[in-house]
């Protein structure tokens, strides 16, 4: 019971006014200048780290032991109430490349996760985004039909995403150990429309092809929650994958592996009214290469997060949580096989609502990818809510 | 009150994100194409099939007699000769006097045929004649018109008018007085028709149309007297024709046509031709693989043909063909007919090439339409892979197009040129 009393009912105390206004403020600024970009869309697409909105304001770095995020099945024992989670995470992005800008505007639902609790039993069903590939492109450009050139205009769409559907079951050994076990069914798919047309004075026809790509695959995760002193608590999680295979329309494109991944965290609350917090996860997205053509650059990414929430202004007589984080990684899929880093500076704040029944994080995270002359530079707000009835 | 205050900005989170949800998304990202764009990519495929064209050949008799619009009235010397025929196979026999009944006509006055000739693009001679002669024979066999040519005669002629170049406009009435006698005639015996045929005159080249039957306005008509009281209207007839009684509605075809008694000849040999009179189109029947039109995305098919220059009247003036789809099934296999039946209304053709007979050189026409057209359906391929070429003013200019066929040289045979996109699996990264 130590773990769960010190994740719902830890006071907290810092300025949370300012940050909530700042968050609003650069929502509407984003809104209005509609940013966007691609590098994060190569291959079968963006991870969205299938974190909280909490986790995601810590730069990650509390994942391990968060709940609400999808990773350590082991977690979702330190909820100790029905629960329902929904993440809402818009991103805005502003993409360089060979002195051309291009902003993006991406709507994300990326997270929704039930748990409950039945005596030393939690169980948790999550549906969550693992690679979101959304993107419209258009190239004008000039091809030879019948021996002459002319002008054409490609264009390139996708909708869709690879989702990682997860139940999860933990149990509560002692006051300091929980594990926690999960099975993951991998779904989801691409809508993919690729057109080329010319122009009508032309009298060429243009042609396009609409199809979907599913993916198809299941994996195991297990994860451990250790608490050695009420100072301190740790968490690891890995997942074990299956395999996974991607079908467009009836073909089979490829089969791989679903990606491996091996995580752990640590939080520390030997200060008062704050936590701090850090994370290390390995993701071996290579298992999904098999999914993808030879223009496919797959790469292993490490993601390291740092993080600190510390207590924030009581509202209504609640407390409630500042948080900032930093975080660092690589993408998984390359460009022009070279690898994608992704640096995110981030802050948010939790407040929760109707004495502890309902909570609502928010998150900003300014995110900056870069590779090979190209970058990229997102933000992503995220707007978590969660309910426990 | 602190408290409530210090919530606001929190309350105004929702409203945030519903707003930002209510967002249209914005995903457009061109300008870091194709850099950004690896495996965006729909390559095209650039091939000539050489033979792409399995036969051509040339059909002669487009189109049908009576299917002419417009009709030609021309003549050039002893190189072009065209006369149109109208028929009046039903005359008015009857007229009814003011206050009394329906009577059987006795005289006949005033009789005027009245037709409306069109420029066609042609010099204007400063002066010529049309003459209207009495070609009536129901002996004769009707799919025959040269059986006609012996009835221009100056013993049938029914009238003539002279006109001066002053006087023609793009469109022009003209009104010949017909022989009144010989009218009546025809007019008091109920078995008997009238039968015009027009044969223009003059020292110069001279060509125009004629509006035919089947137009809504300015149609040939007969017009004439029954009586000399002037309170009696003058009788109208329309053009008509009775024969042939078989094949049913047939005869409609032959109530106004052209007789072509002369008209260069475009043929040469083994070459394509298109146009000319009596008109001609060339069919051409394609083999190209399963593959390509079942298994591709073709988005051009381009027929490339070599034209060869033709000489001769009005050679230089710019004249129009079509491609048409066959849409004859392949239980046709009478090309004569299977070059009637196409896509006359260009919905899967549109191309069409306007050049001069004297040029030379290659032409292309795009059918990729047509390719389409030859898909599978259902595991069945309804029409055969066949076009024709087809003059635009078929049956109303001696002109046309001359083009290599697949007797003549290597270099100058028919080819198909197909642009298509390989049916890969698109969108894979």
């Amino acid at each position: 019971m130590m773990l769960r009393s010190m994740y719902s009912l830890r006071p907290w105390r810092a300025a949370v006014t300012s940050t909530v206004a700042a968050t609003i403020a650069v929502t509407f600024a984003a809104t209005a200048s509609a940013a966007q970009g691609s590098l994060a869309t190569q291959g079968y697409g963006y991870p969205t780290g299938q974190l909280s909105a909490a986790a995601a304001a810590l730069g990650g770095a509390n994942a391990e032991t968060d709940p609400a995020s999808a990773l350590n099945p082991g977690a979702i024992g330190l909820v100790n109430r029905y629960s329902i989670f929904a993440l809402f995470e818009p991103e805005f992005r502003r993409t360089r490349a060979a002195g051309n800008e291009a902003n993006t505007r991406t709507i994300r639902f990326p997270a929704f996760m039930l748990t409950g609790a039945v005596g030393r039993f939690s169980a948790a069903a999550s549906f969550t985004t693992l690679l979101d590939r959304t993107y419209v492109s258009t190239l004008v450009d000039t091809q030879v039909v019948a021996g002459d050139p002319v002008p054409s205009s490609l264009g390139s769409s996708s909708n869709g995403a690879m989702s990682d559907a997860r139940f999860a079951v933990s149990y509560w050994f002692t006051r300091k150990v929980q594990v926690g076990v999960a099975v993951h069914a991998i779904s989801g798919e691409n809508r993919i429309f690729v057109s080329r047309s010319f122009p009508d004075s032309t009298n060429i026809g243009g042609v396009s092809q609409a199809s979907t790509i599913n993916f198809s695959g299941r994996a195991y995760s297990m994860g451990a929650i250790y608490s050695p002193s009420p100072k301190l608590i740790l968490g690891a999680s890995a997942r074990f994958g299956g395999t996974v295979d991607a079908k467009q329309d009836i073909v089979l494109l490829g089969e791989g592996k679903v990606p491996r991944r091996f995580g752990a965290g640590a939080s520390y609350y030997g200060i008062p009214n704050t936590t701090l917090s850090a994370r290390i996860d390995r993701t071996e997205w290579s298992g999904l290469d098999p999914l993808g053509g030879a223009n496919m650059s797959t790469f292993d990414a490490t993601d390291i997060g740092l993080g600190v929430d510390v207590l924030g202004p009581r509202l209504g007589g609640v407390a409630t949580i500042a948080r900032l984080g930093a975080r660092d990684r690589s993408l998984p899929f390359g460009l022009n096989g070279a690898q994608v880093n992704e640096r995110t500076f981030s802050g948010g704040v939790g407040v929760p609502l109707g004495r502890s029944r309902g909570q609502i994080d928010l998150a900003l995270q300014r995110a900056v990818r870069t590779t090979g002359g190209v970058n990229e530079r997102a933000w992503l707000v995220s707007f978590g809510f969660g309910i426990r009835p | 009150m602190i408290r409530r205050l210090l919530r606001a900005p929190l309350l105004l989170a929702l409203p945030v994100a519903f707003a930002i949800g209510a967002c249209s998304e914005k995903l457009e990202n061109s300008v870091s194409c194709p850099l950004l764009c690896p495996g965006q990519e729909l390559e095209l495929i650039d091939t000539l099939f050489d033979p792409g064209v399995m036969f051509d050949t040339v059909l002669r008799g487009f189109p049908l007699i009576g299917q002419e619009t417009p009709l030609l009235l021309a003549a050039r010397g002893d190189s072009l000769d065209v006369r149109p025929i109208i028929r009046f196979d039903s005359l008015a026999r009857r007229f009814a006097p003011v206050n009394d009944t329906l009577r059987p006509i006795t005289m006949v006055d005033s009789v005027t045929l009245t037709f409306m000739l069109q420029t066609n693009g042609l010099k204007i001679p400063r002066n010529f004649s049309i003459d209207a002669y009495d070609v009536g024979d129901t002996s004769l066999v009707d799919s025959l018109p040269l059986t006609l040519l012996p009835l221009f005669d100056p013993a049938r002629l029914l009238g003539t008018v002279d006109i001066d170049s002053v006087v023609v406009r793009d469109t022009t009435t003209v009104r010949i007085r017909l022989d009144t006698a010989r009218v009546r005639a025809l007019v008091t015996d109920s078995t008997a028709v009238l039968r015009v045929g027009l044969r223009v005159r003059s020292t110069e080249s001279v060509s125009f149309w004629v509006v035919p039957s089947t137009a809504a306005n300015n149609a040939p008509r007969l017009r004439y007297r029954a009586a000399t009281d002037t309170l009696i209207p003058a009788l109208t007839v329309a053009p008509n024709s009775r024969t042939p009684r078989t094949p049913l509605n047939v005869n409609t075809d032959f109530i106004d046509y052209n007789l072509v008694a002369d008209a260069p000849d475009l043929r040469d040999g083994d070459k394509a031709v298109v146009g000319g009179l009596p008109g001609i189109r060339t069919y051409y029947r394609f083999a190209l693989p399963d593959w390509l039109l079942d298994s591709t995305a073709v988005v051009s098919a381009k027929l490339e043909l070599v034209q060869d220059p033709v000489r001769g009247p009005d050679d230089s003036i710019p004249i129009v063909v079509k491609p048409r789809l066959v849409i004859a099934g392949n239980v046709t296999t009478d090309l004569q007919r299977a070059a009637r039946l196409i896509d006359l209304q260009n919905v899967f053709i549109r191309d069409s090439i306007r050049v001069a007979p004297r040029d030379s050189g290659l032409r292309r026409f795009e059918i990729n339409g047509a390719v389409n057209a030859w898909r599978n359906i259902e595991g069945r391929r309804s029409i055969p892979q066949a076009i024709v070429l087809v003059f635009n003013d078929e049956g109303a200019r001696h002109t046309g197009l001359r083009f290599f066929s697949l007797e003549g040289p290597a270099a100058l045979r028919p080819r198909l040129r197909v642009t298509y996109a390989p049916n890969i699996r698109l969108g894979r990264p």
